[in-house]
């Protein structure tokens, strides 16, 4: 196996305070890696620099062989790779089918094509409409497909975000906090959605998540970030035992001032 | 406890359909420093939040002893009316006004809190020094621990018995926050009982006299600070699981 994304040296400022300083990491092709890390450890800031929401000042994403830290988000995800958000994006007053459809790449009625062979462009937009439902049936939101975005619940939002990052077939999906706000049930089916993926499909996933049972349940490696940097990196099992991560976790003892109990 | 400040008994509160915290359980002895601990979504925060009236609780009881008068129930009372009786708060952002400058936001502070407020006003300044230095500047402009500081200054310009923190550390450089809580004791040593949330929970649980460990809304643990500062149980529950995707499992082979 080989590394499919490389971030190398990363670093991000907001204002005067560093949210990613000097971050390096690898995630392989065709594996399930987590990101892990205590409240402000800089793990979102990172997704937004992989994923081309925000632009590093210093340091190199390597996506697939090629640099794309110079990229913005469109291009990103056109080489491959999308991401979801913490809090989902759906658009509201929009169906959920065409929420679906939008995400969708070479959408042929956008072009000029579109005047010269409608036929064509019928055809694509079925294709496409086809391969949304199928996607929307993954995450059972099929029975949804017609419901305003708006009338979703918070966790069946994040299931729809997560379909429509599919509808763009990408390689590598970067899933943030996945399971917050959804119900267990939920989210214990997108878990074995992904795990399918990556078996079916050979679709590489980084994932930020709070559960450690969930990092534990479905990935193969985990990296763990603190203070703006990646600290430590090895399987699960054995990054909960680390004394860095615990520390990470739990603070480290200052020199106490002491208060009167 | 008899000398208890506060009192929270069986307190259930949650947002939509959805409860956070489940029959907690919380006391705080008068001028004692108490913090809350737990990993992510243990339900820290929301129980601040209930306990100055900010969400109202679904079932439980909130017991508090303002200064003069006996202890009485405060579920349900709006948070002007709890600062008026010596209870105030101090939330995790959003906890100054920032087109204001630092002395507008110590009178703010002020004005909804009484008589005496004015004379405080003058004694809280001269424990923040630099406050008194900045206090033309726009809250806006302060760094983070300079404004952390100004809002614990105004909310003890309301003269509270008890404070309630929410994570005061958070975004905090290492060096500030070391200066926080220095300024936290000196607090504490003023007799102003503490009721703090943290994610620091190696630091806070070593200045706290007592300790509660939440976990997915619901007591875990409770000691003396000193004694669950070396707890490895504590250490279990932050990287450990939290057992839900078992759960929701043997539910679903359970409707198999």
């Amino acid at each position: 196996m080989s590394a499919l994304l490389e971030v190398h040296g990363a670093y991000k400022h907001f204002g005067g305070v560093a949210a990613v300083a000097d971050a390096s990491l690898e995630v392989e092709a065709g594996s399930i890696t987590a990101l892990i890390g205590p409240n402000g450890a800089g793990k979102t800031t990172l997704f937004n620099i992989v994923s081309g929401f925000v632009r590093p000042e210093r340091g190199t994403v390597v996506f697939d062989g090629r640099r794309v830290d110079r990229r913005a988000a469109h291009r990103v995800a056109r080489a491959g790779l999308v991401r979801t958000f913490q809090t989902a994006k759906a658009l509201t007053r929009m169906t959920v089918l065409d929420n679906m459809m939008l995400a969708a790449p070479d959408q042929r009625g956008e072009h000029l094509w579109g005047l010269v062979n409608p036929v064509l462009v019928r055809r694509k937009e079925r294709e496409i409409a086809e391969r949304a439902r199928e996607l929307l049936a993954v995450v059972r939101l099929e029975s949804h497909a017609d419901a305003y975005a708006g009338t979703l619940s918070g966790g069946q939002r994040k299931l729809l975000e997560f379909a429509r990052a599919l509808m763009t077939k990408p390689r590598m999906v970067l899933l943030d906090e996945p399971m917050a706000g959804v119900n267990p049930t939920l989210g214990l089916e997108l878990l074995d959605r992904v795990q399918d993926l990556r078996r079916e499909q050979g679709m590489t996933f980084l994932l930020i998540e709070h559960d450690l049972e969930v990092v534990m349940a479905v990935s193969d490696l985990v990296h763990v970030m603190s203070n703006g940097t990646v600290i430590a990196s090895g399987p699960p099992n054995e990054v909960r035992r680390n004394q860095d991560v615990i520390d990470a976790y739990l603070g480290r003892h200052g020199e106490a001032a002491e208060a009167p109990a | 406890m008899s000398d208890a400040i506060l009192s929270v008994r069986g307190l259930t509160a949650g947002y939509g359909e959805v409860n956070i915290l489940h029959e907690v359980d919380v006391e705080v002895g008068a001028g004692s420093f108490v913090s809350v601990i737990g990993p992510n979504g243990a339900g820290k925060s929301t129980l601040l939040k209930t306990v100055y009236g900010l969400l109202r609780p679904r079932t439980g009881s909130i017991v508090f002893r303002p200064r003069d008068g006996g202890a009485r129930e405060i579920a349900g009372l709006k948070p002007y009316r709890l600062t008026r009786l010596g209870l105030n708060y101090v939330p995790q952002l959003a906890n100054v006004f920032p087109n204001m400058s630092v002395q507008e936001n110590l009178e703010v502070g002020a004005a909804v809190s009484g008589k005496k407020a004015g004379e405080r006003l003058a004694s809280v300044m001269e424990t923040f020094p630099l406050l008194q230095e900045r206090r033309r500047t726009r809250a806006g402009a302060l760094s983070g621990g300079q404004r952390q500081m100004l809002a614990l200054a105004r909310a003890l310009v309301s003269g509270p018995r008890l404070l309630l923190l929410d994570e005061p550390s958070a975004g905090l450089a290492p060096t500030v926050v070391d200066e926080l809580f220095e300024t936290l004791a000196a607090i504490s040593r003023q007799g102003i009982a503490i009721l703090m949330v943290e994610q620091n929970a190696r630091r806070s649980l070593a200045m706290s006299g007592y300790a509660y460990v939440l976990d997915m809304g619901r007591n875990r643990f409770e000691g003396p600070g000193a004694q669950l500062v070396n707890d490895p149980k504590i250490a279990e529950l932050y990287l450990g699981g939290s057992g839900r995707l078992a759960a929701a499992r043997a539910e679903l082979l359970g409707d198999g």
